[in-house]
């Protein structure tokens, strides 16, 4: 039996379902049969074995520990750059560019990157990729004017004294 | 719909081809169903079908526009 003959089945319960107004139903089976499009000539037992080979890299546990390396890494190279701008900028460049980091692993690095100082807690959602990178971005500023701000201070200090 | 519904869909189907001498239509239905939509009953159907589909194709790699992401310059003081 092959995928195309399987993917006629679904089609005609489709019809018989849509037939009856039976529309989520309907829905459901063509977007079910639309995952069959383009293996028409595979036997239904290969594309059952593909896929579930596929989920199962797709779902691992390996692939997981690889993002959490990835996710580690960057948030390591952000703090690693302190308030070296030159070094921050590079670090961000080098996460920008990672294709293999989305917006689960920003908004990781980015909490990392926030709470890495104080050790804490607090997970802060972000909306969006560029929500995460503005948050990296601005606690970035925060510390390089806190820092700034210090050195002043200091010099103050040294010069009243 | 959820999955235990789907399944219970096919079911039916998966009799009716039996009964009418399809027998290979009615097994492929069923291996389908029990190996690809063996979830738990209560997920959506949306969602299996998202999560096959996510492992079939992978996204594409996530091209950076630059302009889609402008830098802010670093106050000056």
């Amino acid at each position: 039996m092959d995928i195309r003959q399987l993917k006629n089945a679904l089609q005609r319960i489709q019809s018989l379902y849509a037939e009856a107004g039976a529309t989520t139903a309907a829905k459901d089976l063509c977007s079910v049969a639309q995952l069959l499009d383009g293996h028409d000539e595979k036997s239904v037992e290969s594309f059952i074995a593909e896929t579930n080979e596929l989920l199962a890299k797709a779902y691992s546990p390996k692939t997981a520990n690889v993002q959490d390396e990835r996710i580690a890494h960057h948030a390591h190279r952000l703090l690693e750059a302190g308030i070296e701008q030159r070094i921050f900028d590079t670090s961000l460049g080098e996460l920008d560019n990672d294709e293999l980091v989305g917006k689960p692993e920003w908004s990781a690095i980015a909490n990392l990157y926030r709470n890495a100082p104080t050790n804490g807690t607090h997970v802060y959602k972000f909306k969006s990729i560029k929500e995460a990178r503005a948050a990296i971005r601005d606690a970035f500023i925060e510390r390089h004017e806190a820092n700034s701000k210090r050195g002043i201070l200091e010099r103050l200090n040294k010069w009243a004294s | 719909m959820n999955l235990g519904q789907l399944r219970k869909v096919i079911t039916a189907a998966e009799g009716h081809y039996r009964s009418d001498g399809r027998g290979d239509i009615a097994d492929a239905l069923s291996s389908f169903a029990a190996n690809l939509l063996n979830g738990s009953s209560s997920q959506t159907v949306a969602s299996v079908v998202s999560r096959i589909e996510k492992a079939r194709k992978p996204p594409v790699a996530r091209v950076t526009s630059k302009g889609g992401r402008k830098r802010r310059a670093t106050k000056s003081r």
